[in-house]
Order: structure tokens, then sequence, then C-alpha cells
């Protein structure tokens, strides 16, 4: 037999015993089911009160659901035992969590220390039986009501098992600031990202506007009429500062915090012509950016804080631009449509979220600054505007008159996971949602 | 002459019956010769519609790092790559390079090919038409759809379309996961456990058509944008 016959018999019985064990599957995308957390009991220290730890229990099933990303299996379920016993013994059966189609575990003790509470929890991976991550605590500062600080601890831990499953925390526990005449004034109210515990923090009795947080959530920029003219407020927690950040007569609105290094852009109407200007937030260093007839609005910065997306009327109608304050140069970002606004760059700087009109309404739309595209993210008959991201830019807070007055939602970026976030009384507007608080 | 059984054998010294049976001798050897050699003779070799495509899927690029594997239950041993045959030097004299040998050959076709464009599910047609075993392709369908049904958290990473982990998974005769390699990871560690953990909870598998089974899984989030 010729040696080419002999080496294709064995080639093709070579190839034969590869082709009989191997297999290459593509998986391209998962059926978009969250992580299942099997959330039992917290174990309970001498002094808790168990209302408080089932109020505890609910806003870290809360916590998990809000993010989308997570969920707690329903207890129902549950082949293992509904409570943390003895938070100390480590051991876990796994088997018992893996069969009912649990991702993970979440155990913990709640007990009462200095004067607060502390949370301690450990969460395993059930489906590779091993930790995930260390065992970590939380601790409330001292206070008169646990019961308030009780539901922030339960959020944060929420956030922190979304963060062991994706590495990017959740938002849970998260603040809004926004505009509300549930008082008869517009006045700024924050509550929790997810509606949770609405509170005002203006009362001058005037109108307010605007509100943006500072990058270290620890204080607002808002419009306020206070003095019978726009002018841009400052206002910190613990009420440290409350007053109007310039001094000029000229009127200043929409002040929107840098990332980064302190300024703010503001929008400043001096000599008949409104452009887009900074300052530093002491007051001091007031600079112009947009020297244009037309009217620039409603800057946002970009993540790096080297540019800032705003919305100018130069071609004829509002349409959205993107300036790269180093060179100063300009470039107008939308063309579709005839009035395009409030324009929100994401934390993560692949997006900025906008409003655009069609009809006789406004929906909310994704465009890449870079390269332009655009896909629509809210469409409703109602409007959709003012949109304002998530710290963690996985969703967008915006406002919808879908229900008669309008009132703040949120939304998944991918267009899924809507809810409504305000109550049933006033009228509700511009979110601006804070980073992280610790 | 007779035999034990009574039988009556014709006689072998009778010429006629020792033409005939050279005659059909020759015959037989003279067919068979043609058929082998003949270019329509190797129509008779089995058509190798899976192996033609299962000998490109097995054909992955080298690992990125070095695998990461865990034991299941009982040892398990993942074939070792092979080598890549020495260069064979030439002798000054020979004219011609001597003929390869089978694992040659393979180790040949494996640097022409590249193992991406010509897995199944590629974008290739080429590599993809008229090769696929009915019943590995419906196989991986079925793993498909319980490996999609078992990845939680994906949906966490749908901004990120661009990630992929690759993962070698050994499953027996019945289906029983024997073993996980990390091929390659996609940077994001996050994203990497997430796709282990589908392939954990996905397992026990249905019984692989042709006996046991080595998978190179790849998982990408998929794009929602």
């Amino acid at each position: 037999m010729p040696a080419w016959l002999a080496a294709l018999w064995l080639l093709i019985a070579a190839a034969s015993a590869v082709a009989e064990d191997r297999l290459q599957v593509d998986v391209d995308q998962g059926a978009g089911r969250a992580y299942r957390v099997a959330v039992q009991h917290f174990e309970r220290g001498p002094g808790v009160d168990p209302e408080l730890e089932e109020r505890f229990h609910q806003a870290l099933i809360s916590g998990l659901e809000y993010s989308g990303i997570a969920e707690a299996v329903s207890p129902r379920a549950f082949l293992g035992p509904l409570e943390t016993r003895d938070y100390e013994d480590a051991s876990f059966q796994c088997d018992d969590w893996r069969a009912i189609g649990a991702d993970a575990l979440l155990q913990g003790r709640i007990e009462s220390a200095d004067a607060g509470l502390r949370i301690r929890f450990r969460l395993f991976d059930s489906v590779r039986c091993l930790p995930l991550g260390k065992p970590h605590r939380y601790q409330s500062e001292a206070g008169p009501s646990d019961a308030g600080r009780i539901g922030y601890l339960a959020r944060r831990l929420a956030d922190e098992v979304v963060r062991r499953f994706t590495g990017q925390r959740g938002v849970s526990s998260t603040q809004i600031a926004f505009v509300s005449d549930r008082g008869g004034n517009k006045e700024v109210f924050i509550m929790g990202a997810d509606g949770s515990a609405p509170t005002r923090v203006t009362g001058n009795g005037d109108i307010n506007l605007f509100p943006s947080w500072s990058p270290d959530a620890d204080s607002l920029a808002y419009t306020s009429y206070k003095s019978g003219r726009p002018d841009v407020w400052l206002l910190s927690r613990g009420a440290r500062r409350n007053g109007p950040l310039l001094g000029s007569r000229d009127a200043k609105y929409r002040g929107v915090w840098a990332p980064r290094n302190g300024d703010l852009a503001l929008v400043m109407s001096r000599e008949g012509n409104t452009d887009i200007y900074l300052v530093g937030e002491n007051g001091r260093g007031l600079r112009r950016v947009t020297r244009d007839r037309s009217i620039e609005t409603s800057p946002t910065w970009s993540p790096d804080g080297l540019r800032l997306a705003y919305v100018s009327d130069r071609s004829g109608s509002p349409q959205l631009y993107v300036r790269d304050l180093a060179s100063g140069k300009s470039r107008r970002l939308t063309f579709e449509g005839s009035y395009n606004a409030s324009p929100a760059w994401s934390p993560t700087g692949e997006w900025i979220v906008y409003a655009a009109r069609s009809g006789s309404n406004f929906d909310l739309y994704l465009i890449d600054p870079d390269s332009g595209y655009t896909r629509p993210l809210v469409s409703h008959p109602r409007q959709d505007e003012e949109p304002a991201w998530s710290p963690d830019g996985r969703k967008v807070a915006f406002v919808s008159s879908r229900r008669g007055r309008t009132d703040i939602y949120v939304v998944d970026v991918d267009g899924r996971n809507l809810r409504r976030l305000t109550a049933d009384f006033g009228n509700s507007s511009n979110p601006a949602w804070a980073s992280w608080l610790d | 002459m007779t035999g034990r059984l009574g039988m009556h054998v014709p006689l072998r010294a009778d010429p006629a019956f020792r033409w005939l049976v050279a005659w059909s001798l020759g015959a037989h050897l003279g067919l068979g010769m043609v058929l082998t050699l003949s270019p329509s003779g190797r129509a008779l070799i089995p058509a190798p519609h899976a192996v033609m495509v299962e000998l490109l899927t097995a054909l992955p690029g080298a690992p990125a790092h070095r695998p990461r594997r865990q034991v299941v239950d009982e040892p398990v041993v993942i074939p070792k790559r092979p080598k890549p045959a020495k260069p064979v030097s030439p002798r000054p004299e020979a004219r011609k390079p001597p003929p390869l040998t089978a694992a040659q050959l393979i180790a040949k076709i494996r640097k022409e090919i590249p193992a991406e464009a010509a897995g199944p599910g590629t974008s290739n047609p080429a590599a993809r038409s008229g090769f696929v075993d009915p019943l590995l392709a419906a196989y991986r369908s079925r793993l498909q759809a319980r490996l999609r049904r078992n990845w939680s958290g994906a949906r966490a990473f749908a901004a990120q379309p661009s990630l992929l982990a690759r993962f070698e998974v050994e499953i027996n005769q019945a289906g029983k996961l024997v073993g996980i390699a990390q091929r390659e990871g996609s940077g994001n560690r996050y994203f990497d456990e997430s796709a282990e953990r589908a392939i954990w909870r996905a397992a026990p598998f249905p019984a692989p058509p042709r006996g046991a089974l080595t998978l190179d899984v790849n998982f990408r989030p998929g794009a929602v944008f």
C-alpha cells in the first residue's frame, strides 16, 4: 500500500477520534435571570427586637430586587434553615441551597453596639460551594431611631451583595434629590433611590429648581428665586452652608458640579446673551466657556471632566453639542429631530441620555458621544424628560407625566425594570442622583 | 476422496478447477485495485461529515494564560495539546521531502486553518456548510439552551459585549460533569465567575450521543444595545 494512502487512512482515523469527543458551544446571551440569593433571617443579638430584624429583612430583599441584578429566593422553597441560628458556626450545606436554585446564601447577625446597630454577614456561593468574599460588618452611628437606620444598613448590604456578584456596587443605598410642589412651593427634596423617606431640604417659600450633587454627595447646588432672580445656591449636609454661589446680579441657573476639581458649570445671562460659564465652588475664578449669540444651556460633564455636553439653538433648533474644554472646540452631536434637550453624561462615559421631541411628546434616547450612535431608552405617549444617571451607570431616573401629574421614575439602561419612585401627591421633577455616601 | 463428514470434495488436482480458482482470484484482485485506486473508488470511503467539522472545532488557539482547573469527583485527564512536530531538516542530497506522517499532516492542517474561523457557529459559511453531524448539532443546541437557562447575572454585563470567557468542560458518557478548566479569561473576573457558575448549575448534562465529550464553551454577554 502506498505511503500516502496509509497516511490518508491514519489522518481520517485520527480526525474521527477528535471529532467524536470535542464540541464547541457558544453561549452568547443569558436568559436575563437575576442572581438568586437565599436570604436568611439574621440572628438577633441581645436587645434586638424581632420587629426590627423583620424590617431589616424586608428592606434587604427590597434593596436586592431594586438592583435588577439580584433577587431573593422565596423562603417557602428553602430546604435549609430559614434563619441564621449561630453566626459563629460557619458550616454550610451548599447542596441544600443549590438544589433550590440559589446562587448564594446570605446569613448574618444583628447586634447592638456603641448605642447603634452592627450588622455582621457572610455570603456563600452555593453553586461553587465556597465563600463569596470575606465576612464583613456595617455599623450605624448612635441615633434616636434604630428603625430609620436599619433601612440604610439593609440597603447598604444589598448593594454589597451586588458588588460581590458583579464587581460594581449597587445603588439602592444612594439618594436622589428632586423638586416637588407637594407643599405648595417648589422645594428641593431628597429621597432614597427606591423612593423611600422623602425629606424636604429647602424651605425658603420661593421657587427652587435644578438640584445637582457634589461628587462626594455632601453638597447640593440648586437654582433659587429667593432673591427675586434665578441664582445658583449651595447647600451642604448638616446645613453648614446654604447661600448663593456668586454675588453678581446676572441671572444664573443650572449649576452642575464637575466630577473632580470642584468647579461648577452654570448658565448665566449677561448682557442679553445666555452662555455657559465655569466657576470654583468658592465662587471665584468665573470664566466663560461658550461665546455664541445663541442660547447655550443644560451643561453636563464627561466623567473625566475634560468635556461638556450642552444644548444650543445656534442651528435654529435646540440640539446637543460637545465641547472640548482644552481646545475650546465644539461639535454638534444630534442631527435628528427638531428639539433635543436635557443631556446627561453617564458616569461610565459611554452614553449621553437626552430628551428628544417626537410629535408633541418627549422621549428618552441614548447617544454614543463619540460615534453618534443612538438608541431609544423610554418611549410613551406622555412626556418623558429630565433624565439623570445613577452613579453606577446602570439606571436612569427621569420625569414622566404618564399618570397626569409629573412623577420621578427609574429604569435600567437596557429599558427594563421601570418603576415609579414618587408618591401620589404633588408634581415632582428635576431628579439628580447622588453618589455613594461611604 | 471422502471427508470426515462424508461429503465429496472435488479433486484439487483437477486442472479445470484450478484454472477457475485462479481466474476468480485474479478477477477479484483486479476489481479491488480498480475500485481502490480509481478516483471514483474514493467514494466508497465513508463520508467524513462530522469528522471534518469536529476536526476544525478541535483547533482552538493557545490559551492566553495557564488554565485553572478544578477536579470534580475523579481525577481528570485532559489530553495534552500535541506538541508541534519538530521541523525535519531536509537532507542535502534528497530532492523530495519524505512523506508526511499522519501526525504531521494533522499538525499541518491545524496550522493552516484558523480555529476561530473554522468552528461551528462561526460566521464562516464555508466552514459551516454541510459538515454538521445532526446528532451533535442537536446536542449542542440542547447544551446552549441549558447553559443559557442557568446563566445568572448575564444582564449585569450586557453593556460590555466584548467580554469573552472560554472554558474546557469534560463530561462523561452519562453526561456527568467530570472537569472544568478555564482556558481564557475575559479580564473581568466577575463575568468569568458567572459563566463558571452557569456550567456548574447546568450539570449534569444530557448524555452525549457519542460517548464522553470535551466541550469548548465560549460565553459572551450578548449585545443588548
